[in-house]
């Protein structure tokens, strides 16, 4: 016996010794929040604009109007900075003279407008994107497809009027007849000057498919290329150039009044021969569908605060890269699991949104806990207070938190409560679920240090020890050990849901990857991309808990003292 | 204790008096335990023992009174300096759980007195010698028996080195087959020599042993104290006697709310059968308290209390405590039924009645059959 415990006195490996490395992973863990909470907070510093490329980066904000072109242009130029969507083009103004985002997208003409009405706005001379506004089809339908780039190709070129008039149907004849050429009376037409009824376009006399008309399905939901008029009926750029081309091919054709959402699927589906709808050719569209060259300049650009501007001129971005060779049906399994590999991760880099939305989901997740720990500590101290002022205020809280769905929170702090604040949507996002953690965390402590034998505190107040080191010496490691497991749980619990966050405008995992979806048109890949990252990324966190778990287990300290083991 | 050491009392109180819920335990209690002598502190339940240890290091705050620490009044100490000289050991043990054996010990000193952490350790691998465990410093409490548990904590208290250690029946909560080595090592603690120790316990054989001096606690004063020899051979006072001559008591709280008479009934015949008592006894406990609560206590007060013992003598002792105004059963015109003065007057060898304070006793005494 007395060996044993002179050997234990000898010992280097004493507890007292090893909880001192306690300190290093509290100083670690300490170290990296503060790293992630810069991250979140340098925010005040805005860098001036030479050009386009100084918008793509992260942490800058580039605005737009949800479901324009101009803003799913933006998204795809500025993958690494946010594309926060708008509901209407006049907050976006209002939001830009305030300084929570950093440029507006939108679409040209409008933007010069504001800058000539107002000189505090300058509109940066790049367009994003050069407008590869394309007709789209079935990669079944190529010949028709060479039809209508033939078509197009005639139209666009600057042919004299005569030969306009005269030739192909009198498909290209001018509304005006002071138009140079067809392309220009339409763009006129239906850019300058709004309100435009449709010209009447004759249908072809003898057309070459009777009875089995080419269905074309044009987006009326995207004014002023398709819409419809007050009389319900189908108007607009698009409808114009679907006759006209009915003329071109001399052939029979239904218009489907069409939604934009609806276009893809139903090419891919084959229940459309060509659809329109300002649709933009990209390579990830040219993967899954034939499209046309381009049949008009929609010139999306970026317009700035005059004073964040200083001139250098960038190459406009080009969407050289080309689609795929092979369609899908010809290849193996193997092939096209490498092929939505690409398409999700390796094209355009967007790893690096996955990366980012990865970053911003655990910098909330680890601001939420810590901040959401902190405020359980108070809430439980208030819980388990004799004043009923400090009681009741705690359980009306844990009744708000707890019957409310954190989705709600969160969109009443974004919106309501910290509206007029600047403070970046990540932070009210941490605090929101953080507020949340509060309540869940806060009850467990409760139960946790409810659950401790007062004998225990009796025994130590009879030791001499006041309030304070009974909490710190007594209360705390047991109620830690016994509420680690639960913790882990709620902690865990927040990680998954801060895929809420999505919600008010903030890239995290799930955003990133509906961000890919919806420029791959592919679910399958990058959802379950996510789901396998967020699998990966709680298990790590949860195995530092059990680490923590391990670590607090008296048992291993025991093992440690006795150099049974080193970690 | 060197017999010409001059006298300094350790711990003084005076007019002591706690109540709890508007029940008396501690009635104006005076006593004096002197610098290095152990005193036992023995007494039915309820009467106040434990909540005179614990008054004394202020885990209760009296209501009213003055308690004398080496000459200060502890009301005018720093409560942790009063319990850093005053250690406690409980029924319980509450030995820490996240903590081993050996850090049990560590932690008051390391923390409230700064030991470097190389001495404390040293110091409580001795300590855990001493209390013959030294080979259990790494043992966590869930992995050391009771007595194990309740030796450590004595080690822990140790630990601080106290000047005075109270003992709060330190051995109720253990198997019997424990109670000695708990003993064993409080008793080697009395033979050192400057300790002063105040032990309430159950153990009458290990009380005569070890203490200088014994009191007897009933109903919230120390009725009768003197050398054990005294108290346990001689008592003077009639209950002390009663106290010392009974091998076995049983106590209930009843009130007439969710008074269940069956199960009282039951409980009675358990402690009967226990105790081999005679079918004739035993129906003429159960008559007589039938009649006294319904037909007597009900009627003025709600609950009272109800205590029974065997002595030595296989008498049967009936003791009801209640309040109210002073009214005696076997006084004529008390409402007490004729039948049951008639049953008590008939059978019980003793009758005492007795106002104390507020409340009124009243003792009965069963002879044994035979000796009758």
């Amino acid at each position: 016996m007395r060996a044993l415990a002179s050997k234990i006195v000898g010992s280097d490996s004493s507890p007292l010794v090893t909880r001192r490395r306690n300190w290093f992973f509290f100083v670690l863990f300490a170290v990296v929040f503060v790293v992630v909470a810069s991250q979140g907070c340098d925010k005040g510093v805005k860098p001036p604009v030479h050009s386009l490329k100084d918008l793509n980066k992260p942490r800058l904000v580039v605005g737009g109007e949800e479901g324009t072109l101009s803003f799913r242009r933006a998204q795809e130029a500025f993958p690494l900075a946010e594309v926060r969507p708008f509901a209407d083009g006049d907050e976006l103004l209002v939001a830009l003279k305030e300084g929570s985002i950093d440029a507006v997208a939108y679409d040209r003409p409008y933007l010069d407008y504001y800058a000539a009405v107002d000189p505090d706005y300058f509109v940066l001379p790049d367009f994003v994107g050069k407008g590869f506004i394309s007709v789209g089809a079935p990669q079944s339908q190529r010949e028709l497809m060479k039809r209508v780039n033939e078509f197009i190709e005639i139209y666009r070129s600057e042919l004299s009027y005569d030969e306009m008039c005269n030739n192909w149907n009198g498909a290209f004849k001018p509304v005006e007849s002071s138009s140079p050429s067809a392309y220009q009376d339409m763009y006129e037409r239906w850019f300058k000057a709004y309100g435009t009824r449709l010209p009447v376009i004759p249908e072809p006399e003898n057309p070459i498919n009777p009875g089995r008309p080419y269905v074309i399905g044009v987006a009326t939901d995207n004014a002023p290329a398709g819409f419809q008029d007050e009389d319900g009926d189908a108007s607009g750029f698009e409808i114009e150039f679907v006759k006209r081309l009915a003329l071109f091919l001399n052939a029979e054709v239904t218009i489907i009044s069409d939604e934009y959402d609806n276009l893809f699927p139903e090419l891919m589906d084959e229940k459309l021969d060509l659809a329109l709808g300002m649709l933009d050719r990209t390579p990830d569209r040219e993967s899954l569908v034939l499209f046309s060259e381009s049949y008009i300049d929609s010139p999306a650009a970026v317009m700035i605060l005059q004073n964040r501007y200083s001139y250098e001129p960038v190459a406009s971005v080009s969407y050289a890269g080309a689609g795929a060779a092979l369609t899908v049906e010809d290849m193996t399994f193997v092939q096209r699991m490498k092929r939505s590999f690409e398409k999700t991760f390796i094209v355009d880099n967007r790893w690096k949104l996955f990366v980012d939305g990865l970053t911003n989901t655990i910098y909330i997740t680890v601001v939420a806990t810590v901040l959401g720990t902190l405020m359980a500590f108070v809430q439980c101290y208030m819980r388990r207070s004799k004043r009923t002022w400090l009681r009741y205020p705690a359980q009306i809280y844990i009744a708000i938190m707890q019957g409310t769905p954190i989705l709600v929170i969160l969109l009443v702090l974004y919106y309501v409560v910290f509206t007029r604040l600047k403070i970046s949507g990540e932070l009210v996002a941490a605090i929101a679920l953080g507020l949340n953690f509060a309540a869940y965390a806060g009850e467990q402590m409760r139960t946790g240090v409810d659950g401790i034998d007062k004998g225990l505190l009796e025994a130590a107040r009879a030791l001499g020890f006041g309030r304070f080191d009974v909490f710190r010496k007594v209360i705390f490691p047991i109620a830690c050990r016994r509420i680690m497991p639960v913790y882990k749980g709620e902690f865990i619990s927040l990680l998954k849901s801060t895929s809420i966050v999505g919600y008010v405008a903030i890239q995290d995992l799930t955003k990133a990857s509906d961000i890919v979806r919806g420029r791959t048109y592919e679910a399958f890949f990058p959802l379950i991309a996510t789901a396998l990252i967020y699998l990966i990324t709680a298990h790590m966190l949860a195995s530092g808990f059990a680490y923590l778990e391990y670590r607090l287990n008296p048992v291993t300290r025991r093992r440690r003292a006795k150099g049974e083991v080193s970690v | 204790m060197s017999p010409d050491a001059p006298i300094r009392s350790m711990i003084e109180v005076k007019g002591l008096c706690k109540t709890f819920n508007g029940v008396h335990v501690l009635r104006n209690l005076d006593a004096t335990i002197n610098k290095g002598e152990i005193v036992s502190i023995v007494g039915p339940s309820g009467a106040g023992k434990s909540t005179f240890l614990r008054c004394l290091n202020l885990l209760e705050t009296p209501d009213d009174g003055h308690i004398y620490v080496d000459g200060v009044d502890v009301d005018k100490m720093d409560v942790r300096k009063l319990r850093m000289k005053m250690g406690m050991v409980f029924q319980q043990f509450n030995l820490f759980p996240h903590l081993s054996a050996l850090e049990n010990i560590m932690l008051a000193p390391t923390s409230l007195r700064k030991t470097p952490k190389a001495e404390a350790k040293e110091q409580a691998l001795e300590l855990l010698d001493k209390v013959g465990l030294s080979g259990k410093a790494w043992a966590f409490p869930w992995e050391l028996s009771g007595g194990q548990q309740q030796r450590v904590a004595i080690a822990r208290t140790l630990a601080m080195n106290p000047e005075i250690i109270l003992f709060d029946e330190p051995t109720s909560a253990l198997d019997p087959t424990m109670v000695n080595e708990v003993l064993g090592v409080i008793r080697s603690l009395a033979d050192e020599a400057g300790m002063t120790m105040a032990i309430v316990t159950h153990e009458m054989r290990f009380a005569r042993e070890v203490s200088d001096r014994v009191f007897y606690m009933d109903q919230g004063v120390v009725y009768e104290e003197g050398s054990p020899e005294q108290i346990f051979d001689r008592p003077k006072r009639d209950r002390t006697r009663a106290f010392i001559r009974r091998v076995d008591t049983v106590r209930f709280e009843i009130n007439e709310d969710d008074f269940d008479f069956y199960r009282f009934d039951a409980q009675l015949d358990d402690f009967a059968m226990k105790h081999l008592l005679e079918p004739e006894r035993r129906q003429l406990l159960i008559d007589v308290c039938e009649e006294l609560f319904d037909n007597f206590f009900f009627t003025f007060v709600h609950q009272l209390s109800f205590a029974l013992g065997i002595t030595e003598k296989r008498e049967v002792e009936l003791r009801f405590t209640y309040g109210g105004p002073e009214v005696n059963p076997m006084v004529d015109d008390s409402g007490a039924s004729l039948f049951a003065r008639a049953i008590i007057k008939k059978n019980a060898s003793e009758v005492d009645f007795e106002r104390v304070g507020d409340e009124n006793v009243l003792e009965l005494v069963i002879p044994n059959v035979k000796t009758v």
